[in-house]
C-alpha cells in the first residue's frame, strides 16, 4: 500500500481513541497497574499512560495467549462432542486495537509470524494477528537497556506498525502503513490532516553500540565457550526474560481433564527452565544455566536468522530490566561482538 | 459401611466428582486414615447406623500420609467440602503421625483461609475406632453446614 | 562506601589466597549505578570488583542450590542479615554444611526498593526501602565468620508507615472478598516460576509442578492453575520462609506474595512459636511437634 501521512492535533487523537472505544474495539494500551506499566484494556483515552518508554511486560499475549485452548471434548453417552479452540476465539471480540506501543513492540509481530507459517500454517496465531491493529508511538529517548538500533530497527522504525505516530509539539504526525491501519482511521477522517510526505519530520541518525552481525559470527564460530559457563552462573534460570519478551514464543502443548471432559492446551514455556530439554530417560542435554542461556542467544542471534532472515529479537531491553539478576543482554550481545 | 459398592460407584464416574444435583450432592470427600477413622466408619457401617450419602471416603495409611495437596485435589474436582480424619492423639499407629499433620494442618488451614477460601468447606477430626457414633454425627453436620453454604462461596480452585 | 569495599575486598582476597574457599559470591557494581549484580570470584585479584551498597538486594544464598555453584566446594559468600537466615535455614534442613561455607556478612541499614532505584532515588529512608528492612531485627547478621560493618547510618523509623499494612487489612475481609483480591492477582501471573527460582529455600531439583503422574497443579496459565501453584509455593514456604523478598522482587507481574508469606510467617510464629532461618540448631517447624499443639480447629 501507498503510505499516506496526516497530523493532528493532540485532542483529535484522543477523540480518535475514544470512539474506537465508543465502536467497541478493544483498545490495549501501557496503563497504570501496581506501581509499575502494563499493556491492558482502556476504557478511555486517558487511562493510557504514555508518557513512559516500555511498559513492563510485551503485549505477545495479544498473539499467542498465556494458554489458549486449541480444543475442547466432553462425552455423552457415547457421544463424543469437540469443540474447535478456533471458535472459542471467534466468541471473542476481534476488533483489537494495541495503541501506543513502541515500535520494537511492533517489530515483534511480523517477526514471529514468519515461524508461524514455517511449515504448518498456525491459525490462531494467524487469526490473532491478523486481527489485530497496531498504533505505535516513535520513541524520543531510548535508555540504557534499549538496542533496537542494534537489532535492524530504530526508535521510529515503521516495521510491523499499521498507524506509526510521531509525537510534535501537542500535536501528532500520523504516518497510515497498511491497508489494516488505513480502515481503521477511514471512518474518522475528520480528526486528521492529510499532508505530503516531505511535510514528515526527517528521522534522526541513531548511533549503535555494537554490530549485531559480529555478534552472530561470534556464535557461529563458539558453541563451546567459556565466557557462557561464566558470564551465565549468575543466572537463576527464573524464564522472566523469555516470558517478559515480545519475540519468545515457545509453548508447551498439554492435555486437561478426564475421560467425561477436557481440553488440549497451549502454554507459554521457556528454554531456561531445566525441565525443557529433560528426556524420559533423565539426560538433558542442556546440562547448566549457561547450556540454557546460550542456546537463548543462539536462538535469537544465529539459528532465527539463518532460517527466516531476521533476527528474533527487536532490541525492547526487557530482559535486561526485568532480570532479577542484572543479566544485561546488550551488554552480552555486545561482549560477544566485541570477542571475535 | 459398604464400601465396596461406593469404590465402583467412585470408579464409574471416571476420577471426577460432579456435582449433579443427585442425592451424592453436595460431595464431601473424607480422607482417614486406616486405623482409626476408617474402622470407626466400618463400625458406623455394621452397625447399620444411617448417615448422609454425599460423603466418599479415601482411605490412606495415616492422617500423617494426607498430603495438603490431596485438598486441592479434592476441590480441583468439583469437591464442595473435604473431611481430613485420623486419630486420637496419641493413639497414632505409627506414634506420632498425627501429631505431624496437625502441625500441616493448623498451617495449611490459615493459608487457605488467607487466600478466602471459606473455611467451613474443610473439616478436620478425630476419630477412634469405636467412636462410629462420632463419625456418622461429624459427618451429618459437616453435610448440613456445606449445604447452607451460599452457592456462591469462593472457589478458586474450580471454574 | 569505599572503606566498605576496601575491607570485603581483602576478606576475599584472603579467603581465596589462602585456599580456604574456591569461590566467593558477592556483589559487583551493575548495568545502571542504581543496581548492582551478583559476581563470582575465583582468583585473588579479581578480588577487586567486589563491592556493595544500598543497591544490592539480590539474596545471593539462592545460588547455593545452583548445581553448577555446588561443584566449587568450600564457598565464600556474602550476605545481608535477611540472607543469610536462608543459610542457616538451608543449613538446618541439611542443605549445606556449616563448614563446606564461609559467611561474610554485611550489616545493611536498608536497601532501596530496586523500582524506585531504577528511576534514579537515592536516599535511603523508611519510605524508599523494602519492607522487609521496616520489620528487620538482622541488620547484623546473626551467624558469620567476617563481619563488614556499614558506614550507612541507621534507618530512622517514624513508626508512621505500617509495613506489610495489607495483611490486617485482609484478614478483617470476608471470604469472598479476599478470594476476589487474590483471584485478580493470580489473574496476572504468568506461572513462569521466577518466585520459585529466586528462592533461596525453594531447591528441591523435580518441584512439585514439574510432576506429571499425577498432574497435581494444573499446567494452565488461567485461574485454575495460577490459583494452585501460588497456593502451593506459598504452602511449602510456610514457616521456612525468611522473608528476604526475593519472590515478590523477581516477579515481572508485581503479585505480593510477601504479603502470604509473610502472613505464614507471622501465623506459624504465633502457633509453633517458630521463626525461620534464626537458629541452625533448631529443628525445622515442620519436621518436629509438640503434643500440646494448636488443636481448636479439630473436631
Amino acid at each position: 500500500m501507498q503510505e499516506k501521512y496526516f497530523e493532528t492535533e493532540a485532542e483529535n487523537l484522543q477523540k480518535f481513541v475514544d470512539s474506537l472505544i465508543a465502536d467497541n474495539f478493544d483498545v490495549i494500551a501501557p496503563k497504570d497497574k501496581d506501581g509499575d506499566v502494563f499493556y491492558g484494556k482502556i476504557d478511555k483515552f486517558i487511562d493510557a499512560n504514555l508518557s513512559i518508554l516500555l511498559p513492563k511486560v510485551s503485549y505477545k499475549e495479544y498473539l499467542l495467549p498465556k494458554t489458549e485452548t486449541l480444543f475442547e471434548y466432553s462425552l455423552s453417552g457415547t457421544d463424543v462432542n469437540i469443540k474447535d479452540g478456533l471458535d472459542m476465539y471467534y466468541g471473542e471480540n476481534k476488533k483489537r486495537v494495541i495503541f501506543g506501543g513502541r515500535p520494537c513492540d511492533a517489530a515483534s509481530g511480523p517477526i514471529m509470524e514468519k515461524v508461524f507459517n514455517w511449515d504448518y500454517k498456525d491459525e490462531f496465531f494467524n487469526e490473532r494477528f491478523k486481527n489485530l491493529t497496531i498504533i505505535s508511538m516513535a520513541c524520543e529517548k531510548p535508555d540504557n537497556y534499549c538496542f533496537c538500533t542494534e537489532m535492524q530497527l530504530s526508535p521510529e522504525s515503521s516495521y510491523g506498525s499499521d498507524i506509526l505516530l510521531k509525537r510534535g509539539d501537542n500535536m501528532y504526525y500520523v504516518s497510515v502503513l497498511s491497508e489494516k491501519g488505513l480502515s481503521l482511521i477511514t471512518p474518522h477522517l475528520s480528526l486528521f490532516k492529510e499532508i505530503s510526505r516531505d511535510r514528515m519530520p526527517a528521522g534522526k541518525d541513531w548511533k549503535k553500540v555494537f554490530e549485531i552481525g559480529k555478534t552472530k559470527s561470534f556464535l557461529d564460530k563458539n558453541f563451546e565457550h567459556n565466557y557462557f559457563q561464566d558470564r551465565f552462573l549468575s543466572c537463576i534460570g527464573c524464564g522472566i526474560c523469555t516470558y517478559t519478551c515480545p519475540t519468545c514464543h515457545c509453548f508447551d502443548i498439554q492435555d486437561e481433564g478426564n475421560l467425561k471432559e477436557g481440553r488440549r492446551i497451549r502454554n507459554w514455556d521457556s528454554c531456561q527452565f531445566a525441565i525443557f530439554t529433560l528426556h524420559t530417560s533423565g539426560h538433558n542435554p542442556r546440562v547448566t544455566q549457561g547450556d540454557r542461556y546460550r542456546q537463548r542467544l543462539m536462538h535469537k542471534f544465529k539459528i532465527y536468522n539463518e532460517k527466516f532472515n531476521k533476527y528474533l529479537c527487536v532490541g525492547c531491553g526487557r530482559c535486561s530490566r526485568n532480570c532479577p539478576e542484572d543479566i544485561d543482554i546488550k551488554e552480552i550481545a555486545g561482549d560477544l561482538a566485541g570477542l571475535i | 459401611m459398604e464400601d465396596k459398592k461406593e469404590d465402583k460407584k467412585r470408579d464409574k464416574e471416571e476420577g471426577s466428582v460432579k456435582s449433579d444435583g443427585s442425592a451424592g450432592d453436595p460431595r464431601i470427600i473424607a480422607f482417614v486414615c486406616n486405623w482409626c477413622t476408617y474402622s470407626g466408619a466400618d463400625l458406623a457401617g455394621t452397625s447399620r447406623m444411617k448417615y448422609s450419602d454425599n460423603v466418599r471416603v479415601i482411605k490412606l495409611p495415616c492422617s500423617g500420609r494426607i498430603d495438603p495437596l490431596f485438598i486441592v485435589e479434592a476441590f480441583k474436582k468439583g469437591a464442595k467440602g473435604v473431611l481430613i480424619s485420623g486419630c486420637h492423639p496419641g493413639d497414632c499407629h505409627y506414634i506420632s503421625g498425627n501429631y505431624h499433620s496437625r502441625r500441616k494442618y493448623a498451617a495449611f488451614r490459615d493459608l487457605l483461609g488467607f487466600l478466602g477460601v471459606d473455611l467451613s468447606r474443610v473439616e478436620f477430626s478425630w476419630i477412634s475406632a469405636s467412636e462410629g457414633n462420632k463419625w456418622v454425627s461429624v459427618i451429618n453436620e459437616f453435610t448440613a453446614k456445606i449445604k447452607s453454604l451460599k452457592s456462591s462461596s469462593s472457589d478458586i480452585f474450580k471454574k | 562506601m569505599a572503606n566498605t569495599d576496601e575491607k570485603l575486598q581483602k576478606i576475599a582476597k584472603d579467603l581465596l589466597e589462602g585456599g580456604e574457599v574456591s569461590l566467593v559470591i558477592g556483589y559487583t557494581k551493575g548495568s545502571i549505578p542504581q543496581r548492582m549484580r551478583p559476581v563470582f570470584i575465583t582468583k585473588a585479584q579479581d578480588a577487586s570488583r567486589l563491592s556493595f551498597s544500598c543497591y544490592a538486594v539480590q539474596d545471593l544464598a539462592v545460588f547455593l542450590k545452583k548445581p553448577e555453584v555446588k561443584k566449587f566446594g568450600k564457598i565464600g559468600i556474602v550476605v545481608k542479615g535477611c540472607d543469610e537466615k536462608a543459610i542457616n535455614a538451608l543449613i538446618q534442613e541439611y542443605q549445606l554444611l556449616r563448614d563446606d561455607i564461609k559467611i561474610i556478612g554485611m550489616e545493611c541499614n536498608g536497601i532501596i526498593r530496586q523500582n524506585l532505584a531504577d528511576k534514579g532515588e537515592a536516599a535511603v529512608s523508611e519510605t524508599t526501602v523494602y519492607d522487609k528492612c521496616l520489620i528487620c531485627n538482622e541488620h547484623t547478621p546473626v551467624l558469620y565468620d567476617y563481619l563488614v560493618p556499614s558506614e550507612n547510618q541507621k534507618l530512622n523509623l517514624s513508626g508512621n508507615i505500617k509495613p506489610y499494612a495489607k495483611i490486617e487489612e485482609l484478614d478483617s475481609m470476608s471470604a469472598e472478598d479476599k478470594s476476589a483480591f487474590w483471584k485478580k492477582e493470580f489473574d496476572k501471573c504468568l506461572k513462569c516460576y521466577a518466585c520459585r527460582q529466586a528462592c533461596p529455600l525453594c531447591y528441591c531439583s523435580r518441584c512439585i509442578v514439574e510432576k506429571n503422574m499425577p498432574q497435581w497443579i494444573d499446567t494452565n496459565i488461567e485461574e485454575t492453575g495460577n490459583a494452585q501453584w501460588n497456593l502451593i509455593r506459598a504452602y511449602h514456604l510456610s514457616g521456612r520462609c525468611i522473608g528476604c523478598g526475593e519472590c515478590e522482587r523477581a516477579c515481572p507481574v508485581n503479585i505480593p506474595l510477601m504479603l502470604i508469606n509473610e502472613k505464614m510467617a507471622r501465623d506459624t510464629y504465633s502457633l509453633f512459636g517458630n521463626k525461620s532461618g534464626l537458629d541452625i540448631n533448631a529443628k525445622p517447624v515442620f519436621g518436629v511437634f509438640s503434643e500440646s499443639d494448636f488443636n481448636e480447629f479439630i473436631k
